[in-house]
C-alpha cells in the first residue's frame, strides 16, 4: 500500500520533472519534485527503506534525464540518509518541520551534486546562462522555446542550445533571417543524450565505475552484516530487549479415590529481593540482619 | 537494614553472596509464605525497602495435615545436587520440587 503511493508519487513526480514546461522555471533554476518525494518518505519510513528510495529515485531520475548515470542517485541516497538521521530525534508531523527539512535537502542535494561535478570536472548542467545570440534564422515566439541555430563556444558539449526571444525582440524576427539583439536570451538544456566526446565519455565511465564500486561495496557490507552476521546480531539484540520472567504454575491436586483432595494449593505470599538492587552488605548491617 | 528487624526477618548474607556474582539480577526468595500483617506492613513502608518485593506463589495445603504424608511427600527448595542432575530440564535454583524423606 504505502509503496504503491510511492511509486505513483514519484512517476508523477518524474512525469511532471521532464514535462517541458517545467526544465527550468527560470534561469538558473532547476525544480526538483522528485526530491520532495525523497525528503516526505525519509521523514515517515524507516532506516533502509528511505536509503533505498533515494537510491531508487535519483536512478529513475537518471535514466529519464540525460546527466551522468549516478548522480542523482548518489545525491539523492545522500539526502535522505541525511534527512532521516536528523529527523529521528525531531517530531516530523509538524510542518515547519518538514519544510525546513526540504530546504535542508535541497542543499544537501545540490552540494553533492556541485562536488561529485567538481571532483570529476564535468560540466555543470541544468544551469542556464544569459549570453549574447548573434543571429537566429527562425522565427521564435515567447510561448515556446525553439532551437537555434547557433554555436557558442562558452557552451557545454551535453547542451542543446534554445533561444527565448524577449517581445521587444520578437518584431524583428518576423522578418527571417535577420539578427536578433542582445536581449535575447539564450538558455541551455540538456540534450536527451550528451554528444560524442573523448574527453566526456571518460571522466563519465570513471564516475560511473566509482559509483558502482562503491555501491558494490554497500551491497557486500550489507550482505555480510545481514546473511553472514544476521544470525549472531538478531541474538545479540535480543539478548538487548528481552530479560525472561519465570512464572510458577500450579502444581496438581492430589485426590484420593472417593475425589477428597489430600493436597492442594493455596495463594501465598513471598517476600522476593533481587539482590543487585539490594542495598550494600556492610558488617554492621550483617549483624543486625542477624 | 534495621526495618528488617521490625518485619521480624533475616537474610543471611551467605545466601546472596554467590547470586551477587553470578545472577544478580534474578529474584532471590527471601521468605516464603509471608504473614498478613507483615505484608501489609511492607505494602505500606514499600520505600523503605529498596530491591524487595512481594510475590504471590502457589503453595502446598495439606487439608488432612500429616494424613498420608509419607505417601504424598511435601516441597522442598531444590538441592545443590538434585540440580547439578536435573539442569537440563529447566530447573533453576530457588524452584520448588517434591521431596520424600521417607
Amino acid at each position: 500500500m504505502f509503496s504503491a503511493v510511492y511509486v505513483t508519487a514519484v512517476l508523477l513526480a518524474l512525469l511532471a520533472q521532464t514535462s517541458p514546461l517545467l526544465f527550468t522555471v527560470g534561469p538558473g533554476l532547476r525544480l526538483d519534485l522528485t526530491l520532495m518525494v525523497v525528503v516526505y518518505f525519509s521523514l515517515f519510513w524507516g532506516w533502509k527503506r528511505a536509503l533505498v528510495l533515494g537510491f531508487l529515485t535519483g536512478l529513475g531520475q537518471d535514466a529519464l534525464s540525460s546527466e551522468v548515470l549516478g548522480l542523482s542517485a548518489l545525491s539523492k541516497t545522500l539526502t535522505a540518509f541525511v534527512v532521516h538521521t536528523l529527523s529521528r530525534h525531531v517530531q516530523v508531523q509538524s510542518l515547519i518541520v518538514q519544510v525546513l527539512f526540504t530546504c535542508l535537502a535541497v542543499a544537501v542535494d545540490t552540494l553533492a551534486r556541485l562536488v561529485v561535478l567538481m571532483v570529476f570536472q564535468l560540466p555543470m548542467l541544468g544551469v542556464a546562462h544569459r549570453v549574447a545570440v548573434r543571429s537566429c534564422n527562425r522565427p521564435c515566439s515567447v510561448s515556446c522555446w525553439r532551437r537555434a541555430s547557433i554555436t557558442d563556444s562558452r557552451a557545454p558539449c551535453s547542451m542543446a542550445i534554445y533561444v527565448r526571444t524577449k517581445a521587444r525582440a520578437m518584431a524583428r524576427y518576423s522578418s527571417p533571417g535577420e539578427p536578433g539583439t542582445c536581449d535575447d536570451e539564450v538558455i541551455y538544456i540538456q540534450r536527451p543524450l550528451p554528444p560524442y566526446d573523448d574527453g566526456f565519455r571518460r571522466r563519465l565511465w570513471g564516475l560511473i565505475t566509482v559509483v558502482l564500486i562503491s555501491l558494490c561495496l554497500l551491497l557486500g557490507r550489507t550482505w555480510q552484516l545481514q546473511v553472514l552476521q544476521g544470525e549472531y546480531f538478531l541474538r545479540l539484540s535480543e539478548q538487548n530487549r528481552l530479560r525472561s520472567l519465570r512464572t510458577k504454575s500450579l502444581r496438581g491436586k492430589i485426590l484420593d479415590r472417593h475425589g477428597y483432595v489430600l493436597a492442594d494449593n493455596r495463594a501465598a505470599y513471598t517476600l522476593m529481593a533481587i539482590p543487585v538492587d539490594l542495598p550494600r552488605v556492610t558488617n554492621s548491617c550483617r549483624s543486625c540482619g542477624r | 537494614m534495621p526495618l528488617l528487624r521490625t518485619l521480624n526477618i533475616d537474610i543471611d548474607p551467605e545466601t546472596l553472596r554467590p547470586r551477587r556474582r553470578a545472577a544478580a539480577l534474578k529474584p532471590v526468595p527471601i521468605q516464603r509464605d509471608f504473614p498478613r500483617d507483615q505484608v501489609a506492613y511492607f505494602a505500606e513502608h514499600r520505600m523503605d525497602f529498596p530491591g524487595m518485593f512481594i510475590e504471590v506463589e502457589p503453595l502446598r495445603t495439606y487439608p488432612y495435615s500429616t494424613l498420608a504424608a509419607h505417601l504424598l511427600g511435601y516441597l522442598g527448595e531444590i538441592s545443590e545436587v538434585q540440580l547439578q542432575h536435573s539442569k537440563d530440564l529447566g530447573y533453576y535454583p530457588g524452584d520448588l520440587v517434591g521431596t520424600v524423606r521417607a
